[in-house]
């Protein structure tokens, strides 16, 4: 146990320290997310009530877009200089190593979160009572979906000829049943509806997350393991 | 070319007669099958309009078993099953996603809703999509199959969550009910279809033979030049 706790904390502390210095995912992935929304502006700009009811499915969509984008950079930086070579040579469970990219994947998915969002709120004018404890759990388990997903496919996309390129399709139809309740976790909480009605979004995303993720964790050998 | 004759050959029997049960289905659906009181002729798509779906369905179950049977074995034959079914499935989907708005324009007025059953479909074809398209991206790596393998399994354990889910989301928002809901089928209309469902399925069992047989000796052709290049080196 000691030692698989080891080895999480050194994969993850590479990715983050690699992150840190460079910054290229975390800053591509917030001016993404940012585009999509000024884009999808565009379609609702008429109407300020309108623009606030779309907002969640914007939202969304912006996450979903550019974290796909994002992941799929995340682990083609892991092919450069052969370092997945090594990771896959050295001692490490290949459990471990899956388990490592999810945290470090979702670490990255949060922070670009924490950014984007008061920019997003702004930009929409939305109200106070949507930063709240209940939207920070939505968005974590969300992004726990994608993780999942986005770490398992990433390694896939990456060693076609498309790279980068396949991911965003191979990944967002999977993703759907996530980003159904994600979005909807998060009406409920922007249009203040019942909050008995959130739970069952809440419930859905960790079944969700739970599935994707014991999935993932368990064909991941396969994928990196040769 | 020797061995393909020889496919051909091995397979003349049952082209014959998954060929002569097309012909059996269409003749029944066209014309044996009585004309619906409230859809009219329309509602004779349906006759391919399920069958398809079936075949579909049946068709990405075995590329999920062939998928896990290949990680299990790492022999090519199950690699080969996968394939040749999911291109086969691929078709079928799309057959149904042509045929269901075809069907759907005169009787709902309308060509597209997103209920449960039209999005996972579409759903389905665009993953699936994805699956051929990461066989073809892939087809020089020796890790193709397994990359394969890996996303068959996990866009078929998909398939019941996305439906589930937005059939789940469909009923906190309630929209209005679409599609033949319980409603009983003429005696021969049953007939039609089962007679089509038959046919369907045996078209899939010789196009999946053609196609299994085929990359079976795709694979050997590669082994024999990649023994000739050794040889010669």
């Amino acid at each position: 146990m000691n030692a698989v706790c080891r080895h999480l904390a050194a994969l993850i502390g590479k990715d983050l320290r690699i992150e840190s210095r460079s910054k290229d995912v975390v800053l591509t992935l917030i001016l993404f997310a940012l585009t999509i929304v000024v884009i999808f502006n565009f379609a609702f700009d008429a109407d300020a009530e309108q623009s606030r009811s779309a907002a969640p499915g914007i939202l969304w969509a912006a996450i979903a877009f550019s974290s796909s984008i994002g992941l799929g950079r995340a682990f083609s930086r892991e092919q450069e200089e052969g370092c997945i070579f090594a990771l896959v040579l050295s001692p490490i469970d290949p459990g471990v190593l899956y388990s490592a990219k999810f945290l470090g994947n979702l670490i990255f998915l949060v922070f670009c979160e924490a950014i984007f969002l008061p920019i997003f709120w702004i930009l929409f004018d939305l109200p106070g009572h949507v930063l709240q404890p209940m939207f920070g759990l939505v968005l974590l388990l969300g992004s726990a979906g994608f993780a999942a997903v986005g770490t398992l496919f990433s390694a896939i996309a990456a060693e076609s000829r498309a790279r980068e390129l396949m991911l965003p399709i191979l990944m967002l139809p999977v993703l759907v049943p996530v980003i159904l309740a994600a979005l909807n976790g998060t009406r409920v909480l922007f249009d203040q509806l019942d909050r008995a009605d959130l739970l069952p979004w809440i419930k859905l995303l960790v079944g969700f997350d739970l599935i994707f993720f014991v999935i993932c964790f368990l064909l991941y050998p396969y994928i990196v393991g040769e | 070319m020797l061995s393909v004759v020889k496919l051909f050959r091995s397979i003349t029997f049952q082209l014959a007669l998954s060929a002569f049960l097309m012909a059996l289905a269409g003749w029944m659906a066209l014309l044996y099958a009585p004309t619906e009181k409230s859809m009219g002729d329309v509602q004779r798509i349906f006759y391919i309009h399920v069958p398809a779906a079936w075949i579909a369905f049946l068709a990405f179950f075995v590329v999920f078993g062939a998928s896990f049977g290949f990680l299990a074995t790492q022999k090519p034959r199950w690699d080969a099953l996968a394939a040749a079914s999911a291109e086969i499935g691929v078709l079928f989907i799309t057959l149904v996603l042509v045929t269901g708005p075809l069907w759907a324009k005169p009787v709902w007025n309308t060509y597209w809703t997103w209920d449960a059953r039209l999005t996972t479909s579409l759903i389905l074809w665009l993953i699936y999509i994805g699956y051929l398209l990461i066989r073809s991206y892939t087809r020089n790596s020796s890790r193709s199959s397994t990359l394969a393998a890996v996303y068959g399994i996990v866009g078929f354990i998909d398939v019941p969550i996305v439906y589930f889910s937005i059939r789940w989301w469909r009923t906190l928002h309630p929209s209005h009910v679409v599609g033949p809901a319980g409603r009983g089928l003429a005696p021969s209309m049953a007939l039609t279809l089962t007679v089509a469902l038959i046919a369907f399925t045996a078209l899939y069992a010789v196009l999946l033979r053609i196609g299994y047989k085929s990359r079976l000796l795709e694979y050997n052709l590669i082994g024999i030049e990649s023994l000739s290049k050794g040889a010669i080196e």
